[in-house]
């Protein structure tokens, strides 16, 4: 059980048909007649794997198809073709038992009944999950705890502020302990600190409960303080699958490398290994092929007047971005 | 589904509908004094139809053959009808456009439990109870001063006529929910359940002679109102009923499948 995949997607596509407006009222009389529709592939061909306890992230541009990917995974849409398995359901089928073991978290879009309070909401869920009133209890307690919401619970949805209600939000969905977490954008909005709040929380409840989370988000400090693996897709197509080390050496980025002189070599110019980053007096910074990186760094060592000198990855929205737009 | 799950899910979802409803009492009572003069307000909005009746009925004798008691029965039956579909339908369907527009209705598909139960019921309008209970007190009023006729049968047939009366408000619910799931930008899908109300607030028979027998043949509306008043008060014929039993069912279906078939397109924008 411990190794097991939860999560296995093969040759998984969505397509959406998209119907074209026209302009003016016999176009759109004619529209009415003969519909004009574009198709639009969100998500086509994803192979992917994740085991039972895994925290991977899925990041991508905009309209990459991640929220698509989750809608899919969490039974909310079907897929146009391809196949799905998580924790053994086709979620499509919404099965009761499926959809009890799961929960999907937008950071986009509202999951409290807006007109209620947040106790009120975690009540019903209560009696949705088929949660025993102790059990109930301790889990509550347990979750303000840890999210800091005391004070939010008994207080209007639509009264929260964006941090507040994401907080609550995650209560709701974590309630029945899902095996299974969908996390679209869950800091979205969110200030800094927030952001910090809400991340340290999720580390913490997966350290405690394992339980199987894929998480998109656009801020990186999520990812790169949240998850280990990281799949990334463009255009609805899988370009990368792997350790977030690993990312910038598959994207065969440049190495950056900062050297601090005692005093300028004679003849030194960072011309000519790459690109200048930057100069302040003996300080430079510059881009250079990763193959070229080690001899680069000897050499220069070999001229005895360096002060220091570091090799650093390119910061990962650098690679992400490469990524992207290949 | 099957009976074996249906009574495993029926307490569960029964629970969860209570404490919906408990919720939206807890509101309601927030503003007290509001809630009594909504409830209040109603039963004069009741009272004041009534009053009309006695107008009609102080100038003529009967209307399209309808007798003032029987037209009594009628009413009461009409506003039990119209008010249940106040309490309980109405305030759903108002809030189903909302539920798609903000992507709520997401979350409520990823959540274990029947959708279709959950958005039909899970709102309540406590202000129309007032003409509910009014209309029971008429009829109660109306049995005890002798002026319907309870024998087993017709009141057997009376229920059979009820089941059928829901049945068709419930289809036409149901397939105007749908209807706000595939297009949604479209409001107001509440009003048109209102404006079918129309057609049911006087019995069939002020209708000429086609459209009476259109409104029992295909179109349901007579089962709606004149056919369960018809029971209490001069008989139907119980192949009546059972001709309306079958359509129920048949309307039932369809618009379930209507449903199944809305929710199955649906493709969640945004996000
Ligand atoms: N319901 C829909 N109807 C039509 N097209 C859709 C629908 N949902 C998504 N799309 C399209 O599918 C593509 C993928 O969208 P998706 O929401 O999955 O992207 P995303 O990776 O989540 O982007 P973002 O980071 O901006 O949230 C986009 O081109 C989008 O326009
Ligand atoms: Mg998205």
């Amino acid at each position: 059980m411990e190794t097991s995949s939860s999560i296995v997607t093969r040759n998984l596509c969505r397509t959406f048909e998209v119907r074209r407006k026209s302009e003016g009222f016999l176009a759109s009389l004619k529209g009415i007649f003969w519909p004009r529709s574009n198709f639009v592939r969100a998500v086509s061909g994803l192979d992917m794997e994740i085991q039972t306890g895994e925290l991977v992230g899925f990041l991508g541009p905009n309209g990459a198809g991640k929220t698509t990917t989750l809608k899919m995974l969490s039974g909310l849409i079907f897929p146009t073709s391809g196949s799905i398995s998580v924790l053994g359901f086709q979620p499509f089928q919404r099965d009761y038992e499926y959809l009890g073991r799961i929960s999907l978290v937008m950071g986009q879009k509202q999951n409290l009944w807006w007109d209620l309070p947040p106790i009120e909401t975690l009540a019903i869920h209560r009696e949705i999950y088929n949660i025993s009133q102790a059990e109930f209890r301790a889990r509550l307690d347990e979750l303000v705890e840890m999210l800091e919401i005391v004070d939010c619970l008994d207080i209007q949805a639509r009264k929260l502020s964006l941090g507040q209600r994401m907080r609550c939000e995650l209560a709701v969905a974590l309630l029945h302990r899902p095996q299974i977490l969908f996390l679209d954008e869950p800091t979205i909005g969110l200030d800094i600190l927030m952001q910090k709040r809400v991340r340290a929380f999720l580390l913490n409840y997966h350290e405690r409960f394992r339980p199987t989370i894929l998480l998109t988000s656009h801020y990186m400090e999520d990812v790169i303080a949240l998850v280990q693996r990281v799949i990334v897709i463009n255009r609805g197509l899988k370009i990368y699958d792997g350790t977030l080390n690993e990312l910038s050496k598959a994207a065969r980025l440049e190495k950056i490398l900062t050297v601090t002189f005692q005093s300028i070599p004679e003849g030194f110019s960072p011309l000519a290994f790459g690109k200048l980053i930057f100069q302040e007096g003996p300080r430079f910074q510059v881009k250079i092929p990763r193959e070229k990186a080690a001899e680069t760094a000897s050499n220069l060592y070999s001229t005895g007047k360096v002060l220091d000198l570091t090799l650093e990855e390119a910061p990962i929205e650098e690679v992400l971005g490469e990524l992207f737009a290949s | 589904m099957n009976f074996r799950t249906f009574s495993l899910e029926f307490p569960r979802h029964a629970r969860i509908l209570i404490q919906f409803w408990k919720t939206s009492l807890v509101q309601a009572m927030e503003y007290r004094v509001n809630f009594m003069l909504g409830i209040g307000a109603n039963a004069i909005d009741f009272t004041i139809g009534l009053v009309q009746y006695g107008f009609f009925f102080s100038v003529a004798n009967s209307i399209a053959g309808w007798q003032k008691d029987q037209m009594l029965a009628f009413y009461a039956i009409f506003m039990t009808i119209f008010s249940l579909h106040f309490i309980v339908l109405f305030p759903n369907l108002e809030a189903m456009s909302q539920l798609v527009n903000s992507g709520a209705l997401d979350l409520v598909l990823t959540k274990p439990i029947s959708v279709q139960f959950l958005l039909s019921f899970r709102k309540l309008s406590f202000d129309e109870m007032g003409s509910f209970f009014t209309s029971q007190v008429l009829l109660l009023g109306l049995w005890a001063t002798g002026r319907i006729d309870v024998s087993a049968q017709n009141l057997f047939l009376f229920f059979g006529a009820l089941f059928c009366s829901f049945s068709f408000v419930y289809s036409f619910f149901l397939f105007l929910m749908a209807i706000a799931i595939r297009i949604e930008k479209l409001q107001n899908m509440a009003e048109l359940m209102w404006s079918f109300f129309t057609f049911c607030r006087y019995p069939v028979d002020v209708f000429p002679r086609w459209v009476r027998s259109l409104f029992i043949s295909l179109i349901p509306i007579a089962f709606i109102t004149t056919i369960p008043a018809k029971a209490l008060t001069v008989g139907v014929e119980p192949s009546t009923v059972i001709w309306g039993g079958f359509l129920a069912v048949v309307f039932l279906f369809a618009a379930r499948f209507f449903w199944k078939t809305a929710i199955a397109s649906y493709t969640s924008a945004g996000g």
